[in-house]
């Protein structure tokens, strides 16, 4: 601390590029630099200001931010919901300046709809923004809070209003993640689930800055839904529809999978598998898990159980045999028992 | 003990928000240093209602040099003390009185060493000039807090989300100095950091 009195050292003449922090003070009191410009220098000098404390803090969030694009990278597909986050963050980034250089900035309204089968990385997609979103410093945490009907519809007058308040309250500063939303306008007039809409459009509009909504489900329910609501849509200015994976895709989500679990297919088992998913998706058997990464799990977790169960069996094992997956193990169901394979 | 500095324009209040938040945390009387650069600093009690009359006022630049005082801000079942520095208002031009501009170079001096810095600003219009040069340098520091002043006027709360954006993860206080209101949001920003 500077004593009042005390005049700073003065050193005559020092250049205008590189000016030291104890100069600043003396050129701020001369009148050759305004105070913002003081602050430019302080800011730039950054430890050198003799106080360590000045210490740069973007290059943390410049990283966790190259990292969390990283991992929207690694998923596999999804090109153009890529691309749309890739559009949403220079929005944010370019706004901020243009707010920063005094230019007007349109209003960042950020509630999105995800349209699309269970499984077509909706969850992965939305948790990724949340960080991307706290680390561009649009949501203070940017934790997400993913909920269904049952957590926001009541069972009595009032209590639907209180259970999405509730909801609404944990999410603040973070994203809240409705998964399958268009269920909130089943049953028609008399259901609480027209009180829980009422209620987060309400909770959009008062938080505005400090909660995003995301709105998933299957593609035609949501459509339906928002056609449904005239205006729900207008709300909803970002609408992502995660297309179901293509068969390769599936395949490399498998390896994916398989890598990080440590096992390897036997060459007649990546046969089988390809031709499992293949018949899966062309007959789903109505089931929406069909062209999905959940799918490929199932599967694959299945397989390893069941290898488990034919190497328990067995009076020795080599470190191969515990990581290769036979096309055996790839027999039978996925699902429940009772579904044909 | 901890520095916290309150820094910001002409008028946007540092000085009335000083004192009145220094009441809301209980103190009646104030014990407020003045630390003016020719002469020695010296101490002065000031009766709260004294203080707001005498250090307060609508001419720019009242506050001509800093003011410290000591606030008690309770941590669990202590107390822990706190120098509130009040300072004068940043300009963003050169100020043509040497006066003036020796304060600002004083308040300056203070920043390197204040554990927060509070950063008054009136939200009616966008941040712009030695405002964002502020904001940017406080960007990079860990005590630093927007308070946003005046709330109690119109115009000031369509503001406010603009400033927050702008903002970013630099956390921005809503206040009303005047009006005491936002006050407890600041007192947890300190204690949380004392």
């Amino acid at each position: 601390m500077t004593r009042a009195g005390e005049t700073p050292a003065r050193p005559e003449g020092g250049g205008p590029e590189t000016p030291g922090v104890e100069d600043v003070f003396g050129r701020l009191e001369r009148g050759e630099i305004t105070p913002g410009e003081a602050f430019r220098v302080f800011r730039l000098a950054g430890g050198q200001a003799g106080d360590a404390k000045l210490e740069m803090a973007e290059p943390a969030t410049e990283r966790r931010l190259a990292e969390t694009f990283d991992e929207l990278e690694f998923l596999v597909g999804l090109t153009s919901v890529k691309r749309l986050v890739r559009e949403l963050h220079a929005f944010i980034v370019i706004q901020r300046e243009r707010a920063l250089r005094g230019l007007s900035a349109e209003p960042m309204v950020l509630h999105m709809v995800f349209k699309g089968n269970p499984g077509t990385g909706k969850t992965t997609v939305a948790r990724i923004l949340g960080r991307i979103f706290k680390a561009t410093g649009v949501l203070q945490k940017g934790h997400l809070v993913e909920c269904e009907r049952a957590d926001l519809v009541g069972e009595y007058i009032g209590h639907t209003a209180q259970k999405t308040r509730e909801q609404v309250k944990r999410a603040i500063g973070g994203i809240l993640f409705v998964d399958e939303g268009y269920s909130l306008a089943r049953g028609g007039e008399k259901d609480f689930g027209k009180e829980a809409i009422d209620t987060l459009v309400k909770a959009m509009e008062d938080h505005k800055d400090e909660l995003v909504l995301i709105l998933a489900g299957y593609l035609d329910e949501m459509q339906q839904f928002l056609e449904s609501n005239p205006g729900l849509q207008s709300r909803f200015p970002i609408q992502i529809t995660f297309p179901d994976f293509t068969l390769e895709e599936l395949m490399e989500i498998a390896d994916l999978m398989l890598a990080k679990r440590q096992y390897t297919l036997t060459v007649e088992a990546r046969q089988a598998l390809r031709a499992k998913l293949q018949r899966y998706r062309r007959f789903p058997y109505g089931d929406e898990n069909a062209g999905n990464a959940r799918l490929v799990r199932n599967i694959i977790e299945r397989a390893m159980r069941r290898q488990a169960l034919r190497l328990v069996e067995r009076s020795s094992r080599s470190r191969a045999d515990l990581q290769t997956i036979e096309a055996a193990d790839l027999d039978g169901d996925d699902y429940e028992a009772g579904r044909p394979d | 003990m901890k520095e916290a500095l309150v820094i910001g324009r002409p008028n946007v209040g540092k000085t009335l928000f000083s004192v009145n938040f220094a009441e809301f945390l209980g103190q009646r009387r104030l014990e407020v240093m003045f630390r003016p650069r020719d002469g020695a600093a010296y101490t002065r009690i000031y009766p709260i209602g004294q203080a707001r009359a005498d250090l307060v006022g609508e001419d720019p630049h009242r506050t001509l040099g800093l003011q410290s005082l000591v606030l008690n801000v309770p941590h669990g079942k202590a107390v822990r003390k706190v120098v509130l520095t009040d300072s004068t208002g940043l300009t963003d031009d050169v100020h043509p009185v040497s006066a003036v501009r020796r304060a600002m170079a004083d308040t300056l001096r203070q920043v390197a060493s204040a554990a927060f810095i509070f950063h008054v600003v009136d939200p009616v219009s966008p941040l712009e000039g030695v405002d964002l040069d502020i904001l940017r340098y406080g960007l990079t520091q860990d005590g630093y807090a927007v308070l946003a002043n005046k709330m109690d006027l119109p115009g000031r709360p369509e503001g406010l989300a603009a400033l927050a954006r702008l903002a970013g993860p630099a956390p921005v206080l809503a206040v009303s100095a005047s009006d005491r209101t936002g006050f407890r949001e600041v007192k947890a920003f300190v204690r949380r950091r004392v």
